[in-house]
């Protein structure tokens, strides 16, 4: 799976799973993977912006820009 | 949508960690750059105005603390507005109303054309780029000394006929401008 589909399953997991414990490990493999490298994960989140057929639109607004919490 | 991240986050906002300054200054160039590209694809306004929130918010940040951090920021927001669209021109005002609260003194060189493009804003036909006009004119007004703001002292009229308009359009509109 490539990064941008890793990040992108992450994301979906989420927003759209109505488990608790999914969501909470991929929130925390998501932030993980922002500490160990942002500059990837800033490149590949603004590749996920652009072909915003892999994600909706609720994701990029939570996930990109508040949850990466750019600025 | 701030609601709706507490409700499936887990973690805090806390937990959320400003991460511009960790990154390299290849990434910080490719950031900036590539958000003003998507911004001008974009098709959803929502999305739009997120976009361009985060473009003013990271703008309004560097450029407070290093004047030369963004060269070509006030090139692309003049290149904005220069497209005669009405999205654009509502992305730059919506870029500027985050921005001017934080680093006004950036378009102190510019203040004539900045005059110009609110002045157009107030009087424009399309209720979108006069509402975005108004707003950022509202919050730039709310920063400046006193004796920078001379220059607007002839938009006061049109301020409020703006702020008029907009107000009865709204009255009638459940979705709000």
């Amino acid at each position: 799976m490539s990064g941008l589909q890793q990040i992108s399953q992450l994301a979906s997991n989420i927003l759209q799973s109505s488990n608790n414990e999914l969501r909470t490990e991929s929130e925390k493999a998501l932030m993980a993977m922002r500490d160990s490298n942002p500059n990837e994960l800033v490149v590949l989140f603004l590749s996920l912006l652009e072909s915003k057929s892999l994600l909706n639109q609720q994701l990029h607004g939570v996930v990109f820009i508040d949850g990466l919490n750019l600025t | 949508m701030t609601q709706l991240r507490k409700n499936l986050s887990v973690f805090t906002q806390t937990s959320f960690k400003n991460i511009w300054s960790l990154l390299n200054a290849e990434t910080q160039e490719f950031t900036k750059q590539k958000l003003f590209e998507v911004l001008h694809k974009e098709q959803d306004h929502t999305l739009r105005r997120q976009i361009a929130d985060t473009i003013g918010e990271i703008a309004g940040s560097v450029l407070s603390e290093k004047a030369d951090a963004w060269p070509k920021f006030v090139e692309y927001i003049w290149a904005l507005f220069g497209t005669n669209t009405p999205n654009a021109s509502v992305s730059a005002f919506n870029i500027l109303e985050t921005f001017l609260s934080y680093a006004p003194d950036v378009f102190t060189k510019h203040r004539n054309e900045l005059y110009a493009v609110f002045k157009n804003s107030l009087i424009h036909s399309d209720i979108k780029i006069k509402s975005a006009g108004l707003k950022a004119l509202s919050t730039h007004l709310q920063v400046l000394e006193t004796k920078e703001m001379t220059i607007y002292e002839d938009l006061v009229l049109p301020i409020y006929e703006a702020a008029y308009y907009l107000l009865i359009q709204d009255s009638g509109n459940d979705e709000g401008l």
